[in-house]
C-alpha cells in the first residue's frame, strides 16, 4: 500500500546536554498508509499528544524528519500542510470561539482558501449535515451546542477542506460513552465513504476503543515506542513487558 | 431590600457618565457667565444666587469655569486613557504572540517605566517637555502604558494555549487575522473594564499635574490648574478651592463606579451563566 | 448484614431544578455500591446530599437520608462535621489536589485526624503505621515524610484513601475516584479500595462512568439518568443481562476489550 505519512525518528529534548535532560520524544518512526486507521495508545505522559503535534507543526522537533506524501512537512508552507493534515481535539467545546457561530468557524479554513462566502456556506451547510448535525447548527454559538455536538462539528472544520491525514487526539475523551459510541461510528461512515482518501491517526487511552476502531496501533511509554503492529495482534497477544501490563490494567 | 441588580446598575450608571459626557460637550452652552470674563470690581465673592460658587480673584464666575473646565479635564482624561489603552495593548499583543527575544525586550522596557514612581517620573518628563495639557498627556502616557501592555500580554499568552487557537491555525488563518477575529474580541472585555476604571485615576493624575502647574495653561479653565491658582485663598476664600476639587470628586466618582459595575457585569460568577 | 444507609423517595433541587427526583435504595455494611450514569445524570449530587456537601441554593426537597437509624439531612454545622469524618469518609476526583501542596502528608493526616480525636503524636504515629502496613504500603516512614508533589499519581490517589480510612468510617463515598487516572495507576486505586473493604468491614458508594470500574469491584449497581433510577442489582446482572432500553444501550456503548 501506499505510505501517506513517514516519520522518521522523531525527537523532542528539553535541556539537551545537561544534567536534566529529559526526552520528551525519543526516536520515534512510523508510516501511515493510505486508508488506514492507526491507533496511538499509552499512559498520560507518553508523549503520543507530542508527537502529532509535531506532525502537525503545532510543535517543533529537536531532530527527525516527517516526510509527506514524500516531502518533508518543514519545506512546504503551513498552509499547504494543514489542507493535507487536520485535528480534531480532546476538548470539543473549548476548541471553538466562544464568540463566532459555528457555521464561521467551520467554513474558516474554506474561506482562508479564497471560496466565496456563498460557496463556503453551502459547503459548510453539507458539511454539517454529513456530520449529523441539521442546517440549523450554522448559527448557533458554541455554548449552545452539547460537547458531541461540538466534536461533530469539529469533524466537519477538520474535513472541510478534504485533507488525507486526520488527527483525533483523545476526540472522545471527555464524552460520555453513549456519545462516544455515536461520534466513533460517524468516523467509520466517514472512512467508508472516502476510503483511501482519508487515513486516521487516533489517540486515546482507551485500549479497548482502539481495539474496536484502528487497524494499526503505536503503545508509547516515556516518549518511546515500545510496540507496534497490527491491532488484533498487538492487544491480543503483546509481545513486550509493558504493554502487557498495560492491557492487564483495563478493568 | 432586595439587592439591586447588576445590569440596573449598570444602565443607571452608565446614563449618568453619558450625561457628564454630554455636559462636558456642550459646556460652553451652559455657563451663566462667560467663564473668561474678568470684573475686578466682583472680585472673590463669596457664593450667592447671583454666583452660586462665588467669583476668583479676577471675578470671573466660578460656575461657569467649572462647567467649561469640564471639557479639558474630562476630554484630556478620555484621550490619556484611549492611548494608553490601544498602544499597551499594541505592545502586548505583540509581545504576547512573537518570540522570546521581542517579548523580553518590550517587557524589560515597559520594566523600567513601572521602576519608578509613576507621577514622580510623569513630573519628570512633563518637566522636560515643558507645560501644558498635550505634555501632561504625554507624560502621563508614557508611565502608563506597561500596565495594559503587561494585562494584554497576560491575556494574549493564555489565549494563544486555547484549542481554537489551534483549531485556527490548523484552518490556515494568518496572524493578522488571527489577532483581529480570535484574539482581541476575547481579550477586549478585560481590557476595557481596566480602561474605565482607570479613568478616574488619570482624571486626579491629570488634575495633580496641573494642581502642580506642569499641566494647563492659564487662561484655560481646567480643574487642576484651577485649585493650583486658587490654593493660596483656601483660608479666605475657600469656595475658588473647593468648586473645581468638588468637580473633580464628582466625575472621578461617576467613573469609577461605572467601571465597578462594569467589572461586575463582565464577570459571570456575578450575574449567573446566561445559557 | 445489616442496613447502614438508606435514601427514601430522595429530591434534590439546584434552585427550582429537579437534579435528582425519588431515589430510594439501602446500603448494607461491607457492600459496594456502584452509582453509574452519564455527566448529568445527578449521580455526585446524590453522595454530596449525605456528606451536607450540596452547596449554596441546593438541597434535598423530599424524603430522608437516614444512616444508622438517624437522619442526615437539617444537621448543624457541628453536627455534619462529627459525621463526616468518623462515620462518612469521603474520596475525591483529585486526591493529590486534596494535600495542601507546602505541607508534608504525615502532619496533615496528623492535622485531620486531630480535628476528631485526642490523640498524640506517637498514638497517631502507630495507628498511621499499622494503616499503611495493613493496605500494603511497605514504606510507611517515606510516605509521611513526603510532599503531596513528592508522590506519583497513583500514590496520591491511595494516600486519597488512606487519608479517608484514617477515622475508620463506616462508610466510604468515592465520587469519581478514577476518572483523571491512566488505567494501571486507576487499577491500583480500585484494588485498593476493595482492600479497604476486606480489611475493615467498609461500606463503599463508588459513583463513576466508567462501568470496567465498577465491574470490578462493587457488589451492586444503580444505574442513573437523569435524576432517575432507571435499574438496580447486583453488578454481573445489570453488566450481562440489563432489563431497560436505557441499560442496554448503555453497556451497548461500552468498548469491551476483547483479549
Amino acid at each position: 500500500m501506499d505510505k501517506v505519512l513517514e516519520v522518521k525518528k522523531l525527537n523532542r529534548v528539553f535541556n539537551k546536554g545537561k544534567k536534566t535532560e529529559v526526552y520528551a520524544l525519543h526516536d520515534v518512526s512510523f508510516d501511515l498508509d493510505k486508508g488506514e486507521c492507526l491507533g496511538i495508545i499509552g499512559e498520560s505522559g507518553s508523549g503520543k499528544s507530542t508527537a502529532v503535534r509535531i506532525i502537525t507543526r503545532l510543535i517543533s522537533s529537536s531532530s527527525g524528519e516527517v516526510i509527506l506524501n514524500g516531502q518533508n512537512i518543514k519545506d512546504i508552507s503551513r498552509k499547504e500542510l494543514y489542507k493535507e493534515i487536520q485535528m480534531v481535539f480532546q476538548t470539543p467545546v473549548e476548541s471553538f470561539n466562544p464568540r463566532i457561530r459555528i457555521g464561521k468557524s467551520v467554513g474558516e479554513s474554506l474561506r482562508n482558501s479564497g471560496l466565496s462566502k456563498e460557496e463556503t456556506k453551502r459547503k459548510v451547510e453539507t458539511l454539517l449535515e454529513e456530520c449529523g448535525l441539521s442546517k440549523e447548527f450554522y448559527d448557533r454559538f458554541p455554548h449552545e451546542l452539547s460537547g458531541g455536538q461540538c466534536q461533530r462539528a469539529a469533524i466537519a472544520r477538520a474535513l472541510a477542506i478534504e485533507p488525507k491525514i486526520l488527527v483525533c487526539d483523545e476526540a472522545t475523551s471527555s464524552l460520555d460513552v453513549t456519545v462516544q459510541k455515536e461520534i466513533i461510528s460517524l468516523l467509520n461512515s466517514i472512512r467508508e465513504r472516502r476510503k483511501e482518501d482519508i487515513s486516521i491517526i487516533f489517540i486515546s487511552h482507551d485500549i479497548a476503543l482502539v481495539q474496536q476502531f484502528c487497524d494499526k496501533v503505536i503503545v508509547m511509554n516515556k516518549g518511546e515506542i515500545v510496540e507496534m503492529g497490527e491491532t488484533k495482534n498487538v492487544i491480543v497477544s503483546p509481545k513486550k513487558e509493558y504493554t502487557k501490563k498495560l492491557i492487564a490494567s483495563v478493568l | 431590600m432586595k439587592k439591586i441588580n447588576v445590569k440596573t446598575k449598570l444602565i443607571i450608571f452608565g446614563i449618568l457618565c453619558i450625561l457628564l459626557l454630554l455636559f462636558s460637550i456642550f459646556s460652553s452652552y451652559l455657563t451663566p457667565y462667560d467663564p473668561n470674563a474678568q470684573d475686578l470690581s466682583m472680585a472673590n465673592q463669596p457664593p450667592s444666587s447671583e454666583h452660586i460658587f462665588g467669583t476668583d480673584r479676577y471675578g470671573r464666575d466660578m460656575l461657569s469655569r467649572v462647567i467649561v473646565g469640564s471639557q479639558a479635564s474630562i476630554y484630556s482624561t478620555l484621550l490619556l486613557v484611549a492611548v494608553i489603552t490601544v498602544f499597551g495593548t499594541i505592545i502586548g499583543i505583540v509581545c504576547g504572540l512573537s518570540g522570546k527575544v521581542v517579548d523580553t525586550v518590550l517587557m524589560r522596557i515597559a520594566d523600567i517605566f513601572l521602576a519608578f514612581p509613576g507621577l514622580v517620573f510623569a513630573l519628570a518628563i512633563a518637566g522636560v517637555l515643558g507645560g501644558g495639557l498635550h505634555n501632561a498627556i504625554i507624560a502621563l502616557a508614557a508611565v502608563s502604558w506597561p500596565k495594559f501592555a503587561r494585562l494584554a500580554r497576560g491575556q494574549t499568552l493564555a489565549i494563544k494555549e486555547e484549542a481554537y487557537i489551534e483549531a485556527s491555525k490548523l484552518s490556515g488563518t494568518t496572524v493578522i487575522v488571527m489577532v483581529f477575529k480570535h484574539i482581541l474580541p476575547n481579550i477586549v472585555g478585560t481590557l476595557l473594564v481596566t480602561a474605565v476604571l482607570d479613568i478616574g485615576t488619570m482624571m486626579m493624575e491629570l488634575a495633580g499635574l496641573s494642581f502642580l502647574g506642569l499641566g494647563a495653561k492659564p487662561p484655560i479653565a481646567e480643574w487642576g490648574s484651577m485649585m493650583s491658582d486658587a490654593r493660596s485663598m483656601l483660608e479666605t476664600q475657600p469656595w475658588t478651592v473647593l468648586a473645581p476639587g468638588l468637580a473633580i470628586f464628582v466625575s472621578v466618582m461617576i467613573f469609577n463606579l461605572f467601571g465597578d459595575t462594569l467589572r461586575d457585569f463582565a464577570d459571570p460568577k456575578s450575574r449567573g451563566r446566561r445559557s | 448484614m445489616s442496613e447502614i444507609l438508606r435514601y427514601d423517595n430522595v429530591s434534590i433541587k439546584y434552585g427550582d431544578s429537579l437534579a435528582v427526583s425519588d431515589i430510594s435504595f439501602a446500603l448494607e455494611e461491607g457492600e459496594i455500591l456502584g452509582i453509574v450514569g452519564e455527566s448529568g445524570s445527578g449521580k455526585s449530587t446524590i453522595i454530596k446530599a449525605a456528606m451536607g456537601l450540596l452547596g449554596e441554593g441546593a438541597g434535598v426537597s423530599s424524603g430522608d437520608i437516614i444512616y444508622n437509624g438517624k437522619s442526615l439531612l437539617n444537621l448543624s454545622n457541628k453536627e455534619q462535621r462529627e459525621i463526616n469524618g468518623p462515620n462518612l469518609g469521603m474520596i475525591f476526583q483529585f486526591a493529590g489536589s486534596s494535600f495542601c501542596p507546602v505541607r508534608k502528608i504525615g502532619s496533615q493526616l496528623y492535622e485531620e485526624m486531630k480535628e476528631h480525636t485526642d490523640i498524640s503524636k506517637e498514638e497517631f504515629r502507630e495507628r498511621v503505621s499499622e494503616l499503611l502496613r495493613k493496605l500494603g504500603f511497605d514504606d510507611d516512614t517515606r510516605i509521611l515524610e513526603s510532599y503531596p508533589n513528592e508522590l506519583s499519581g497513583g500514590m496520591q490517589q491511595r494516600v486519597g484513601v488512606v487519608a479517608a480510612m484514617l477515622l475508620n468510617p463506616r462508610i466510604l463515598l468515592a465520587d469519581e475516584p478514577t476518572s483523571a487516572m491512566d488505567v494501571t495507576i486507576q487499577k491500583q486505586a480500585v484494588e485498593e479500595m476493595v482492600r479497604v473493604r476486606d480489611t475493615f468491614n467498609t461500606s463503599i458508594i463508588i459513583v463513576t462512568h466508567n462501568i470496567g470500574v465498577v465491574n470490578a469491584m462493587a457488589d451492586n449497581v444503580l444505574v442513573l439518568k437523569e435524576g432517575k433510577i432507571v435499574e438496580m442489582g447486583k453488578t454481573k446482572d445489570i453488566i450481562n443481562n440489563p432489563k431497560e432500553e436505557y441499560t442496554k444501550k448503555l453497556m451497548d456503548a461500552v468498548p469491551r476489550l476483547k483479549r
